[in-house]
């Protein structure tokens, strides 16, 4: 279970072959713990005739698709031991994804999404403003996906004030007051990326009345599935990021829910990069093995995911694996861009079950 | 009145009055009968194997068969006007509803998705230049189609004024519908979620020559892929009969996997698929053995029926297996949520005496395997000729 020592390495600086040994070890080692912790994983990867984990290659062992934590408790501790439950911002009609931490796994989360963000931000606390409404943050136990990333992320600023009213709505007095005390400094502006988008940039387009001093920088990640919908590109949105706020530096990041912390930030040449808590591997369809190149459904594993079996996940996200150890940003690990959310057909019949 | 904002798109739209008919009445039969022919005659309905079933059904001489076998010395007359609620996800069952409706002697508002679909706009562009014919003015002006999204106002404002509704489309719609009130002497036909299963004889299947065992892979391939195993007739479970060294079911699967090639099955629905086989293998118990073929067959045996059976549902080709020597183990399943008992190598008497002897509930239809999804008159238990029409006595 998750060594120490592992906070104490340098987060992009593993090389594959370095990385592959690591991972190979630990996520047999965790197959093998959740098998004995968790009922349900250890039936669902006997079930599918998958025991031979401790032999067979890292690309071969089990995955859990990530919607199963929308139908099933999945857990490998004591429900005494829950710390923190994690949801996913699920769609109306669908079921969110439950995560169940306890301390050991949330404290782990927390310190790698630190040195993932501070390897990007340094270790000054900037003034910071959050792009949504501190509603989101109502439960203390229980977050929905936005409202952990916020709280994660609040970690990162100091004087930290939310710019949406509960409505979603620009409080433009929150805004001005931030933005007058603050446009000489460095800040740092976060938020959801469709919301970012939706509830804030295409309303200030016109404006240009927030230029903010050009070494900020803007974090936003999450919300694919409706950034597809508006059909607006990374690229294209990172410059209307930019022209709007007057700032030049945007990463966007990737990151799920049931791999909370372990994000995949997005270097000067905006591909997105695994840092040595979390890998990356693209399929062709569930039965053939995963690939470390080309395009395809993304695959990912973490061995922070002890509480839970999530270090070995299958996304419904496709994506292209574009080299390993030599971005030209210097990051070692694979690097990546992501197309999309998968498109579900329309099921045919009369039954209304899926 | 409904209010002018309500956003209804009429698909066919005439003055909507209620006119009702004796049952099989002779102008509605010609109707059928010119709808079937329009509809064969379209080089469409050879691309939609559903679209020529439903033209196919409505033929003279089937429909002339119905009106024998319903038409009987009583006088029998429809109810008035009946509101239809029909699914998404089955493109034709919109075009039988509303032949349910007419026979029966009724007036019908049908609602139908908003998914688009062709096989659909094809019927509905046949209806519309019928109704344009003089000799169908009645018809025309007593039958409307219309489509609407989610809307409690329009739900609400033709369950207050039908005489009866069928819902279609499963438990959550029914709950959902049944909150609007009818007329208390209005009357309610549901079409909830079923359970189905396929019974097949190893050894009737591995005395088959080579053109009756394609015909019968095809036919089960007809009941189950071609609608995605999701039709509530679609078998979810398969009892082998007398196959305890498996050669009947290797040759079957093998058959099928070859047949399977012309499947298609995208990535997203895989997961799902993938993702539903875990849920089941999690939550179950008595399961055996599960058997990845390729991403379009999965299987899993089960070693005793009991009443988790029916949580047990696959879509996309996912089967559960039980074999057994005794026919009588169907009696496992009696509940009211199974449907459509579809059967090889066996004889319907023998099934029908278990389902008398043993008092089993449910297991509304016995069929040969094939005819899984064929409509009749005759659907969850409910003749629909006299369910949506009054006797005089």
């Amino acid at each position: 279970m998750l060594n120490e020592n592992i906070f104490y390495e340098p987060i992009y600086g593993w090389d594959f072959e370095k990385k592959s040994k690591y991972y190979d070890t630990e996520i047999k080692k965790l197959t093998l713990y959740h098998t004995k912790n968790c009922k349900e994983y250890k039936i669902i990867v006997f079930g599918l005739n998958n025991q031979n984990f401790r032999s067979s290659n890292l690309e071969n062992l089990p995955f859990i698709p990530v919607k199963l934590f929308k139908q099933l408790e999945l857990m490998s501790i004591n429900k005494e031991n829950i710390f923190k439950t994690l949801m996913s911002s699920g769609t109306s009609n669908d079921k969110p994804s439950v995560i169940y931490l306890d301390k050991f796994n949330a404290s782990n989360q927390t310190k790698v999404l630190s040195k993932i963000v501070s390897s990007y931000l340094g270790n000054k606390r900037l003034p910071m403003l959050i792009i949504d409404s501190k509603n989101t943050l109502s439960s203390r136990k229980s977050f929905s996906a936005r409202g952990a990333a916020i709280l994660g992320f609040s970690l990162f600023g100091k004087d930290v004030n939310y710019a949406l009213n509960d409505d979603l709505s620009i409080n433009y007095e929150v805004v001005s007051n931030f933005y007058n005390k603050y446009k000489d400094q460095k800040v740092l502006i976060f938020g959801f990326t469709h919301i970012l988008y939706n509830n804030f940039i295409k309303e200030l387009l016109s404006q240009k009345r927030f230029l903010f001093k050009n070494d900020s920088v803007v974090i936003h990640g999450g919300g694919w599935k409706k950034m597809q919908e508006s059909s607006i590109t990374n690229l294209k949105f990172k410059k209307l990021i930019k022209n709007t706020l007057g700032l030049n530096k945007v990463h966007n990041y990737y990151g799920l829910v049931e791999q909370t912390g372990s994000i995949f930030f997005e270097c000067e040449f905006n591909y997105l990069h695994c840092s040595i808590y979390s890998d990356i591997f693209v399929r062709s369809n569930i039965l053939e093995t995963p690939r470390s190149t080309g395009k395809g459904i993304i695959q990912l594993m973490s061995p922070l995911a002890t509480s839970y079996p999530g270090h070995n996940i299958l996304t419904e996200d496709i994506g292209t694996i574009i080299g390993i150890d030599n971005c030209k940003c210097g990051r070692k690990g694979k690097y990546f861009n992501i197309e999309g959310r998968l498109k579900n057909s329309e099921l045919r019949g009369c039954s209304d079950v899926r | 009145m409904l209010d002018k904002r309500t956003k209804i798109n009429y698909i066919i739209k005439n003055k909507h009055l209620c006119i009702t008919n004796k049952i099989f009445d002779e102008n509605i039969c010609q109707f059928l009968s010119d709808l079937s022919k329009n509809l064969l005659k379209l080089k469409e309905s050879k691309l939609y194997p559903d679209l020529y079933a439903f033209a196919y059904w409505c033929r003279t001489s089937n429909i002339k068969r119905y009106k024998k076998l319903y038409c009987d010395n009583n006088l029998r007359i429809g109810l008035g006007t009946i509101f239809h609620i029909t699914p998404s996800n089955v493109p034709t069952n919109f075009a039988y509803s509303f032949v349910f409706g007419l026979v029966a002697g009724n007036s019908n508002i049908i609602r139908i998705s908003n998914t688009k679909n062709i096989q659909a706009e094809i019927i509905l562009k046949v209806i519309k230049i019928l109704f344009n014919m003089h000799k169908y003015k009645e018809l025309s002006a007593s039958n409307i189609f219309i489509q609407y999204e989610h809307d409690e106002e329009i739900t609400k404002y033709y369950s207050s004024y039908c005489d009866a509704r069928i819902i279609w489309g499963g438990n959550q719609t029914i709950n959902e519908i049944r909150n609007f009130k009818i007329h208390e002497k209005a009357r309610d036909i549901t079409f909830p979620d079923r359970y189905s299963l396929a019974i097949i004889d190893g050894k009737k299947v591995l005395s088959l020559n080579e053109n009756k065992l394609n015909s019968l892979i095809n036919n089960f391939y007809n009941d189950t892929y071609f609608m995605d195993q999701n039709a509530c007739s679609s078998p979810q479970l398969i009892i082998w009969l007398n196959d305890n060294k498996n050669a009947a079911k290797n040759l079957f699967w093998a058959k099928l996997k070859k047949l399977l090639v012309k499947y298609e099955l995208d990535e997203a629905s895989e997961i799902d698929k993938h993702t539903n086989l875990c849920k089941i293998l999690a939550t179950s118990k008595n399961i055996k053995k599960v058997e990845i073929e390729n991403t379009k067959l999965f299987k899993i045996k089960i070693e005793k029926i009991d009443k988790k059976i029916f949580e047990m549902r696959g879509f996309f080709g996912c089967f559960v297996e039980y074999d057994t020597k005794n026919i009588n183990d169907i009696a496992f399943l009696s509940n009211n949520i199974v449907q459509t008992l579809s059967y090889f190598g066996v004889e319907k008497s023998d099934i029908l005496n278990i389902i008398d002897k043993d008092k089993l509930k449910g297991f509304d239809r016995v069929v040969p395997i094939g005819k899984a999804l064929e409509m009749d008159m005759v659907w969850d238990g409910y003749q629909l000729p006299y369910a949506l029409s009054r006797i005089i006595n």
